[in-house]
């Protein structure tokens, strides 16, 4: 396990009231990375302020006005690259920035690169531009316009379309059932006055989370973060979002809608009926390797390879809400026969119709996969907050010794817990 | 083995050939946990009419690709459920210039690898699963069909060329397919894969010596001929329709417009052009540019905009797109801002700039395993050296990037593909 011993982890550390700073020491990369999000639950009400805000702060800062000015700075920061994220973690939200910038140990030695960074991001959290204290109107016109065009963009792509609207169907009236960057009615009702107020709300209210990634010592990055953020705001309580989970017990639903595609899309939802434990966590994402998340599961060899009833065929776990999802691509005629497909290699892997090898083969893909997050800042930052946002108090060699030792029955009580309550269908229009 | 170091990074590049003439690079790196392996062939979707035995040789539109899906089949068994089974993430792609086959893995990488090497090498097609890959491909093409971005690009080729095979996408269409069987299949590997057309590069912790061993080992079939290609004839540099416009379910219209840029040498020379192509659609069009600030505050444009060249065989594209209420306006200030465009101080400061990002940029890729093994094959099956990229960037200047510009942003030159709202 050389290359999880050579990255150091180092504590997480309270750098301000309610703001955390973990940082990974490591040669291995010539890129450098740091993130910064503000943790906020997903929420009607919130979604559409939360994302117009990154990009209005993305325009510039009191420094940098205007994306020439940042562009220039950062072209001269040897090419860094700071972008507004939105990550969600079930029914919570990651909002911020995260950049990556070369290394200073391949730059020439005053080359300063994180410091510069961790300044341009840090202003353009916390200094940016306004006229008479407002965050400008025309950016914030313009991004908004943007923002609607990038919520309504979301049917250009069928496949993701498709599992949209097939969650929200199902969670409808849950926060779960938003979209992260909230309706495009919402996003075109928000002033520069309302979003300047949800702006210092946001600063003052969210719990902080940083994450550095490269080979500068912690203290040196401790320093230059504390420099980027002394003029944050101190604030009341910066409260953790949590997720509710999934309820199962709710009534079986069909949903059919059209749209002109050549192929249609089939998701599948199936809330999960168990108490969610800790131990279940790895559990879960070996189920989802046999089941339809890897090139050796069930929908991938039996439905698509082995009957050809799909193009493409797999499922996903969402291990914070509790949800089992499949997704197919296929042929209009063939919605039945590929949703009793589906239902038949789920009861088998419930029933514990599946041979030593599978199970292992699958555990051995999930642990492999977990393993090689070690090898990028951006995989490592998504694992370890995602895993705080769990709950989880474990190492990434930790947790993939324990996918290691996921056993057969384990396996069944996921399968077991998984109840179909939605199946959505995306296609053309019958002809007449 | 020939060792060289990529200039400012420490990262080390093993070179060698087998005794049967497979290219081998290897890239040894180890503190990462994954093991990368990429088995390259120069034969992709522009690839269909060469000459074979004298006799030149017209094959279907969608043939590499095809080619590709069946590759995985062996004797009594599937190459790609074998490797998933070892622990290993198999895959493959086809562009238009290219076949590659690859993997990464954390543990058993030898025994991996020589899966990987023995499958692309041993053809093995029956009419029954060729017949049930058209089937399956059929679905993956009309899945592509649904896709606004595949369909606004492929139509700006449509628009460029006249009879250059880059107008046809690469997986074909469900009948070009339905033309394809076993004995064209064979032919176009015997063409094609073997190992003077082919490189082999790996990343990670492993023993560069060993691969060498390995592959020269495995990867027996003797080095073939050079095959001999044909893109049809020297197009004008003038689009063959200026306009191309189609209908789909979409929120807003999606566009791309772009100019052809004609094979100018090859190798070095060729990946220059490239890079000038692309620096220079960054010094007019890039974020850090007044042309592309007041677009965006105008709304014109918005943050799907982007610009930027690529290459395939036998030809290459300058070109803009994105999502975008009114094209034909991005389009119309395109060409005046090209046509104004002068390299005065700004514009050398900005260029400055950019030459330190793509330094910067090269550093950084250096960390993906996969772009590393991709452009160093890339590279190497096309004449040039990925680690001669810092060298490369120094030399453009100025007063070439303002040449390009006016040269390749002219109304003349451009074509523009739309796709819109409706059905």
């Amino acid at each position: 396990m050389a290359g999880v011993a050579l990255l150091k982890e180092t504590r997480r550390i309270e750098l301000l009231p309610g703001v955390h700073l973990r940082c990974i020491q490591t040669e291995k990369f010539h890129t450098g990375y740091f993130s910064l999000s503000l943790l906020r639950p997903l929420d009607r009400a919130d979604a559409s302020k939360n994302a117009l805000l990154m990009n209005v702060l993305r325009r510039g800062s009191r420094s940098l006005p205007d994306m020439e000015k940042l562009q220039e700075a950062l072209n001269d920061a040897y090419g860094a690259v700071v972008e507004p994220i939105i990550r969600q973690f079930g029914e919570a939200l990651g909002i911020g920035f995260c950049a990556y910038f070369p290394d200073d140990r391949c730059l020439p030695e005053d080359a300063g690169n994180l410091e510069r960074v961790l300044e341009i991001l840090g202003e353009l959290l916390l200094d940016p531009a306004t006229r008479g204290g407002l965050l400008q109107a025309d950016y914030v016109n313009s991004e908004r316009r943007n923002l609607k065009d990038r919520i309504e963009a979301m049917v250009n792509d069928k496949q993701s379309y498709a599992s949209f609207r097939a969650r929200q169907i199902l969670f409808a009236g849950e926060r779960y059932a938003e979209y992260p960057l909230g309706t495009a009615e919402a996003a075109e009702k928000i002033t520069n006055v309302a979003l300047t107020r949800h702006y210092k709300a946001v600063l003052a209210s969210s719990p902080i989370e940083l994450f550095y990634c490269g080979s500068a010592e912690p203290e040196r990055v401790e320093a230059a973060a504390l420099r980027a953020l002394r003029t944050l705001p101190g604030g009341g309580e910066r409260r953790w979002p949590v997720t509710r989970a999934a309820d199962a017990a709710t009534e079986m639903q069909r949903y059919t809608e059209h749209m002109d595609v050549s192929q249609g899309k089939l998701v599948m939802l199936y809330p999960l009926d168990l108490e969610p434990r800790v131990e279940d966590y790895p559990a879960m994402t070996v189920f989802n390797a046999m089941f339809g998340g890897s090139p050796a599961s069930r929908l991938f060899r039996e439905v698509r390879e082995a009957r050809s009833l799909c193009y493409s065929a797999s499922s996903g776990i969402d291990r914070y809400k509790g949800v089992l999802s499949v997704h197919a691509g296929i042929a209009f005629d063939k919605a039945e026969e590929v949703e009793q497909a589906v239902g038949e290699e789920l009861e088998k892997l419930a029933a514990g119709q599946f041979s030593g090898e599978e199970l292992e083969t699958a555990r051995y893909y999930v642990a492999s996969a977990y393993r090689r997050i070690g090898d990028s800042g951006a995989d490592l930052d998504g694992f370890l907050l995602g895993r705080d946002l769990l709950g989880l108090d474990c190492s990434l060699e930790q947790f993939a010794l324990s996918v290691e030792e996921v056993t057969a029955e384990q396996v069944m009580r996921i399968a077991e817990s998984a109840r179909l309550r939605l199946v959505y269908f995306l296609r053309k229009e019958e002809a007449e | 083995m020939n060792r060289e170091v990529f200039p400012g990074s420490g990262t080390v590049l093993y070179q060698g050939v087998t005794g049967s003439g497979l290219p081998v690079c290897v890239f040894p790196k180890e503190e990462f946990q994954t093991r990368y392996a990429f088995f390259a062939v120069r034969y992709g979707g522009c690839d269909r009419r060469f000459r074979l035995d004298g006799n030149w040789l017209d094959t279907p539109a969608g043939i590499a690709h095809f080619l590709e899906h069946k590759m995985f089949d062996m004797p009594g068994y599937n190459a790609l459920e074998k490797l998933t089974a070892a622990g290993a993430s198999p895959n493959a792609f086809t562009s238009q210039g290219m076949t590659g086959y690859l993997f990464s893995c954390t543990d058993g990488f030898y025994e991996n690898l020589e899966e990987l090497l023995r499958f692309v090498m041993t053809p093995c097609f029956s009419p029954e699963s060729v017949e049930k890959e058209q089937g399956i491909i059929g679905q993956e093409i009309r899945m592509g069909d649904d896709s606004p971005a595949r369909r606004v690009q492929q139509n700006l080729l449509k628009a460029l060329y006249a009879h250059h095979p880059a107008r046809d996408s690469i997986a074909g269409t469900v009948e070009s397919i339905a033309r394809i069987n076993a004995d064209t299949l064979n032919d176009c590997h015997r063409m094609f894969y073997h190992p003077g057309n082919m490189v082999l590069c790996c990343a990670g912790d492993m023993d560069a010596e060993k691969v060498l061993e390995l592959a020269d080992r495995t990867v027996t079939t003797p080095a073939g001929e050079e095959a001999l290609r044909d893109y049809g004839a020297e197009e004008s540099l003038l689009p063959n329709q200026v306009r191309i416009e189609d209908k789909m379910s979409v929120s807003m219209p999606l566009f791309r417009l772009g100019a052809k840029m004609p094979r100018t040498g090859e190798g070095r020379e060729w990946a220059r052009t490239m890079l000038l192509a692309s620096i220079a659609c960054e010094l007019l069009l890039g974020e850090g540019t007044p042309l592309y600030n007041e677009m965006y505050q105008a709304g014109v444009i918005n943050k799907s905009f982007y610009a930027g060249a690529y290459d395939f065989p036998g030809g290459g594209v300058c070109c803009a797109g994105g999502r975008c209420a009114d094209p034909g306006q991005v389009l119309g200030r395109i060409v005046d801002g090209a046509e104004a465009f002068r390299m005065d101080r700004a514009a050398e400061k900005r260029l400055g700039g950019l030459k330190k990002k793509a330094l910067g940029d090269f550093l950084m890729a250096l960390d993906s395993l996969d772009d590393l093994c991709h452009t160093q094959a890339d590279g190497y099956l096309n004449g040039w050296q990925y680690m001669d990229f810092p060298g490369i960037c120094d030399e453009i200047g100025g007063e070439e990037v303002e040449r390009f510009l006016h040269e390749v942003f002219r109304a003349q030159r451009l074509a523009i593909s739309v796709v819109s709202p409706g059905e």
